[in-house]
């Protein structure tokens, strides 16, 4: 007689046990058996190694074509988060901006080729938000020696704005479909630009465009074969700043008419070591500024790359406080064309 | 075990897998991190080719341009610069993308593509 109110009385475990058994089986398939395929991924979830290099990638393009809007479109698809929400185009592009910069910073440091170093530099300073030297292709050309016609005929792409046919294709994480790369290029609604007459970048560009969606291309610096020039050494100052942390040296390069000069390498040698560092990579404190931290009861040399004049005997010297404490002062060294 | 608790009990069993394949697909799916250039869309993969080729233009280096186009996975990089010249063709682009783009077609003909395997890629449930 007890059976059947036992039978009444037990809770429906099994039912439990079923959803349990259900939810471990559903997992297994979602997560094992047939997981969710990402086979067209974005650029945001590569490897990091291969972001660097696509990176690099986007940065020699940009030296080669001059399109900053097209380089900060691409570094918008690389540099997204990793949930893939879009940031602000503020923050994606100072976030691009400080990527490259430390990317540009241990490429130097590896000893990279100085076209990928320069490039890296140019594309970050450009990033800065403000105007930037046209990228001279020789200027980051150094690994080839010499350019046969066809070079020069191919070296010399038409800037973007003078060409009404200019097909840009755009770029955007928001395309659901896959399109083809025809039908990207074609999809890519296209203004015909007007004779270009500033080169100062007045809007930060969308980064992403949907399909369809137009944009008018910025005037973009276009890549010269002007020969880079030699820089000579104008003023060596020591500045005696107690505010400034550790001793440097500091190095300020401008063009003849006051303009500062990104990109340009500076080797520098002590004995038993040698580095290099690069203009244009803390553009908050300008396109033409590079420094380098120097060590005590040491004695450096130093040269732009492409510059014949050696600037010796640089090393700490020592400044006062009116309290009269020894602190190291900084040397200033600007340099220009002759 | 009356034939209704089997019912109840297999009915159950499917609100749970429901359930399951809920949260594995939608809630919590399998995200690909750490993926390589050959996972791209093909139209970052059109692009990434479109950068090699300008990026020849400066380095005039056929084997690291051959290094490059291998990550994406194609058959040879010949054969992907191919597939992006006959992309870039069909889309009547510009005359210096097209040049840029034989060149590098042209400086890898002389040059064997090596074959690279790149790392499998992670998963994270």
């Amino acid at each position: 007689m007890n059976k059947p109110r036992d039978v009444e009385q037990r809770k429906p475990w099994y039912l439990l046990t079923g959803i349990i058994l259900g939810v471990l089986f559903g997992l297994g398939y979602a997560w094992w058996v047939s997981p969710v395929e990402y086979v067209d991924t974005p650029p945001s979830s590569l490897r990091n190694d291969f972001k660097d290099q696509y990176r690099v990638l986007i940065a020699l393009s940009y030296a080669v074509n001059g399109d900053l809007v097209k380089a900060k479109e691409r570094l918008a698809l690389l540099d997204v988060d990793d949930h893939n929400k879009p940031k602000d185009k503020a923050t994606t592009i100072a976030l691009s901006s400080n990527k490259l910069v430390a990317q540009a910073q241990q490429a130097v440091a590896e000893g990279k080729p100085e076209t990928e170093t320069k490039a890296l530099g140019m594309l970050a300073a450009a990033l800065g938000q403000r105007p930037t030297p046209a990228p001279s292709l020789t200027s980051i050309q150094s690994s080839t020696p010499s350019l046969t016609p066809s070079d020069v005929s191919q070296a010399t792409p038409i800037p973007d704005t003078e060409v009404p046919d200019t097909q840009v294709p755009t770029l955007s994480e928001s395309e659901s479909a896959t399109p083809t790369p025809a039908e990207r290029i074609s999809s890519a609604e296209l203004t015909p630009p007007v004779t270009k007459v500033n080169t100062e970048i007045a809007v930060i560009p969308s980064v992403t465009m949907t399909q369809g969606q137009s944009f008018i291309p910025l005037p973009s610096t276009t890549p010269s074969l002007t020969p880079a020039p030699s820089y000579v050494l104008k003023s060596k100052k020591l500045i005696c700043d107690p505010g400034l942390k550790k001793p440097m040296i500091q190095i300020q390069v401008a063009d003849a008419s006051q303009k500062p000069i990104t990109g340009v390498q500076v080797l520098i040698n002590w004995q038993g070591g040698q580095d290099t560092f690069i203009t244009g990579l803390k553009p908050d404190i300008g396109l033409g500024y590079a420094d380098f931290s120097l060590i005590p009861k040491t004695v450096y040399s130093l040269r732009l790359m492409g510059s014949e004049e050696l600037i010796n005997d640089l090393k700490i010297e020592e400044c006062e406080t009116s309290r009269q404490e020894r602190y190291g002062g900084t040397w200033l060294l600007t340099f220009a064309p002759p | 075990m009356m034939p209704l608790r089997w019912i109840s009990f297999f009915v159950a069993i499917l609100v749970g897998a429901v359930i399951g394949l809920y949260y594995g697909w939608v809630i919590n799916p399998v995200q690909y991190v750490d993926t390589t250039p050959a996972s791209l869309r093909e139209v970052y993969k059109t692009d990434y080719v479109w950068m090699v080729a300008e990026a020849y233009q400066i380095e005039h280096n056929p084997e690291l341009a051959a290094r490059r186009l291998a990550l994406l996975g194609g058959a040879s990089a010949q054969e992907t610069v191919q597939d992006a010249l006959l992309s870039a063709t069909q889309a009547n682009s510009r005359d210096v993308d097209l040049q840029r783009i034989r060149n590098l077609e042209n400086a890898l003909q002389n040059y064997n593509s090596p074959s690279m395997n790149t790392p499998p890629v992670k998963k994270t449930p």
